[in-house]
């Protein structure tokens, strides 16, 4: 017996070595989110769905902030609506990627109606949130380099395309950077865009309008979010723009959303900026995400807002 | 827990190498402790109606050994109640109640409540065993087991406690007593069938899952030829699913000198109905033959009794899969298979003789595997599909076949066929399945597993590598759940 377990336990450390050097080759190409949980704890983030991830480059917030926020280094922790719309399982994920001994930091949470709503007619039931059963909730490390955890329980594509990713470099569409930033580079003729926007814009109204329902439990974890941002940094809530058509069903969903959000940006005495009624000056893949040159004038414009919030001393602790 | 999930795989290391450095003595608790923690992962509330089910055996195994007359049938009464009980209330209560309120058309408030509650895992393989037991001690095969203990590791040993292999106490009781030893050769021989199983669950199985799921959930959105793909693939995919689950269980068992039997032998290698029931999940179908088609009479009586009571048994083989007219109609379908090949069997024999094919062998025995293999993918739509309806459209669907083929072939539009996963991934599954039966063929032909024992360690052990190279970098593991443990 002694003999079989030093084979077995051999054969085991050469089959566990080489599947940690085949889970090394994983990077930005792997998937849309793999990235993000390799990556050590954070001290500043940028929260929220898919416009977030798209949306908000954190080289762009570090290099206009530095003066006020020195040695800046923004992670970009946005996943999707489905992923991480604002709720328990966001909140426990954000726990996990949150560097705490962190007290400077800077924390950028993106909100729009959809993020504080549930599809079920049990908006506020936590155990019918479709997050539930995706990879931030099923993951139990989100700091570990390579994330085995990861690549086996939410890697759909076999592990062998990290191997076929090094020998010929796919042409992706999207990249998730280093720094959890997506970029996505797609063609942006006018009326491919448009194409994209109306499938788009006939996707949410036929798929997701009827079914969303405001949740005062997701409400309730933003704030969460917000107290346990608190004592580690600057919060600053913010409405990303999205095309005219997008806005009117957000408008449908929830009227009083940009009153719901000043409340509670009052109640914490953070700052909530909104641009929204910018929307015209960004471009947008498809009516509901950010491209990405308009990504760039958007970040900036975010770091502006910060900056002269700060000189008009937005925030008090 | 799962076979194919990281907790196992610690799980099983350890409650094998503690089984071996025990004293024989204290064997059978540790196996029952560690089956306990194995159910238990599930719900573990649950454990207290397998208990339940234990007592009542164990106490009704003693009485009927030692009682005379109807008191003996009275205790066995008593066990096959409980067991059918506990399977009515939790398997079966709600589609019963489902179809009263349908059937009376009964509003929300004047129906009949439904039980919310989970189906406790595994509920038809342990009843099934367990009652498998007392039966024995009844007709006098097998004594009563006095070992409360050991009894009740006999219908919880954790190999085999969810999903099988179903088995019987002359198999199993006295191994339990018997003291076991590590062997080399056991140890081999049962990670090999590990990591047959592994692969067969989890880059097979599991990646075909991936393309059936969508197609199965949502017909309407795939055309006809997308559709039987879809069955091919189901009927792999369940092949390989239930297998794997058999082959990891019966090398797990292995491992610490267990011998469980088998439950597959290569059922689409099946030259007709009844075969194909001798090859597939064969310790439930031998459980039926035995327990029920004989007690019925079997083919004892005569033959229109005899078609009865076989398409009775298929009923009920179908209704224990699960609680939803697809898997009454898919036992149905078996039943009027079995019973059409019985009638038809004479007339069969002649179209062969005339046709020639009789002298053809190797022809006719392809024609009759490949339509047993038909006959068998059109039944697991039914088993499959969420719904009747679905099914019925799914079987529908599959006549515009020759005209989606004809369309594509001529336009080359291949895009219609809408597949719910990468082309590439399609091929990759054709791949997978003719690797699967060539293994099975050369099975036949070269009895694979005894040349490969006979190869040098170096080609053994690159090949186990390799082995558990493939299952990381083509396996799925989402948390697919073995098919088999809804049942």
């Amino acid at each position: 017996m002694k003999r079989f377990l030093f084979k077995s336990s051999l054969f085991l450390f050469l089959v566990f070595t080489s599947f940690l050097y085949i889970s090394s080759l994983a990077d930005g190409n792997t998937d849309p989110f793999y990235l993000r949980f390799t990556s050590p704890k954070q001290t500043s983030l940028i929260l929220g769905t898919s416009r977030a991830a798209q949306g908000i480059q954190p080289a762009v917030l570090d290099a206009k902030l530095d003066e006020i926020y020195p040695e800046l280094k923004t992670y970009n922790f946005s996943f999707t609506v489905v992923h991480s719309p604002y709720g328990p399982v966001y909140y426990q994920a954000i726990n996990k990627k949150l560097d705490k001994d962190t007290k400077n930091g800077l924390f950028i949470l993106a909100v729009d109606p959809w993020a504080i709503s549930t599809k079920s007619e049990q908006p506020d039931d936590t155990t019918r949130f479709l997050e539930n059963e995706l990879s931030l909730a099923t993951t139990h490390f989100y700091n570990l380099n390579p994330n085995l955890e990861y690549l086996l329980e939410n890697h759909n594509t076999p592990l062998a395309s990290l191997i076929f990713n090094k020998i010929a470099e796919p042409e992706n569409q999207m990249i998730l950077k280093d720094n959890g930033w997506l970029e996505v580079s797609i063609p942006m003729k006018s009326s491919v865009v448009e194409e994209r926007t109306l499938e788009k814009v006939e996707e949410y109204k036929k798929n997701m309008l009827p079914y969303y329902k405001f949740s005062a439990v997701r409400l309730q974890y933003l704030a969460k979010t917000i107290n346990l941002l608190r004592n580690h940094g600057d919060i600053y809530l913010v409405r990303l723009p999205v095309d005219d058509r997008m806005y009117a069903l957000e408008q449908k969903l929830m009227p009083e959303f940009d009153t719901l959000l000043n409340k509670l940006a009052v109640e914490n005495n953070i700052a909530y900026i909104n641009f929204i009624n910018s929307r015209k000056n960004y471009r947008y893949t498809d009516g509901n995400h950010i491209e990405k040159d308009s990504g760039t004038r958007l970040t900036a414009d975010i770091a502006s807002a910060i900056r002269k919030g700060k000189q008009y001393s937005f925030h008090k602790k | 827990m799962l076979f194919n999930s990281f907790e196992f795989l610690l799980f099983f290391p350890i409650v094998t190498i503690l089984y071996f450095l025990l004293p024989h003595k204290f064997r059978w608790f540790h196996l029952l402790a560690a089956s306990c923690i194995f159910y238990m992962y599930f719900v573990p509330v649950y454990i207290l109606i397998l208990f339940f089910t234990i007592i009542i055996d164990y106490i009704a195994g003693i009485v009927i050994e030692n009682a005379q007359g109807a008191k003996r049938k009275w205790y066995l009464i008593i066990s096959l109640g409980a067991n059918i009980g506990v399977l009515a209330i939790f398997k079966y209560y709600n589609f019963f109640i489902d179809n009263i309120n349908d059937f009376f058309n009964l509003t929300s408030e004047a129906s009949l409540p439904l039980l919310t509650i989970l189906l406790p895992i595994g509920l038809s393989f342990h009843t099934f065993q367990a009652m498998s037991y007392t039966i024995e001690v009844y007709r006098g095969n097998h004594p009563a087991e006095r070992h409360f203990g050991i009894y009740s590791l006999y219908v919880m040993f954790y190999p085999q406690l969810v999903a099988g292999p179903i088995e019987r106490p002359q198999n199993v009781l006295h191994q339990f007593h018997e003291r076991k030893y590590f062997d080399y050769h056991n140890a081999v021989w049962g990670l090999r069938l590990i990591l047959w199983g592994m692969f067969k669950k989890v880059v097979i199985a599991d990646r075909l899952s991936l393309f059936t799921n969508p197609v199965f959930n949502d017909p309407q959105d795939y055309p006809g030829t997308t559709i039987l793909i879809a069955a091919i693939f189901f009927a792999f995919q369940i092949f390989c699913d239930f297998s794997g689950y058999s082959d990891i269980a019966l090398g797990t068992a292995r491992v610490m000198g267990f011998h469980l039997m088998t439950n597959f032998n290569k059922p689409y290698h099946a030259r007709s109905i009844s075969e194909f029931w001798k090859r597939w999940h064969i310790s439930l179908s031998t459980w039926f033959k035995d327990y029920l088609y004989i007690s019925l009479g079997g083919n004892r009586v005569t033959l229109p009794r005899a078609y009865f009571n076989l398409f009775l048994v298929f009923i009920i083989s179908g209704f224990w899969h699960g609680a939803n007219w697809t898997f009454i109609i898919w036992g149905a379908l078996h039943g009027f298979y079995s019973i059409f090949a019985l009638v038809t069997k004479d007339t069969r024999n002649r179209i062969n003789k005339a046709l020639g094919l009789s002298k053809v062998q190797w022809l006719d025995n392809t024609l009759n595997v490949l339509i047993v293999f038909a006959l068998v993918t059109i039944s697991w739509i039914f088993f499959r599909a969420n719904n009747v309806q679905d099914a019925f459209y799914m079987i529908q669907k599959l006549r515009s076949i020759p005209g989606e083929l004809v369309h594509m072939l001529s336009t080359r539009q291949f895009a219609q066929l809408n597949f719910p996963v990468y082309t590439p991934y399609v091929l990759l599954n054709f791949a997978l399945i003719a690797f699967l039966e060539l293994s099975h063929v050369l099975q036949i032909k070269y009895d694979l597993a005894d040349k490969f024992s006979e190869r040098p360690g170096y080609f053994r052990w690159s090949a186990y590598f390799l082995g558990v190279l493939a299952i990381f970098l083509i396996g799925v593991f989402e948390k697919q759940q073995f098919i088999y443990f809804q049942f």
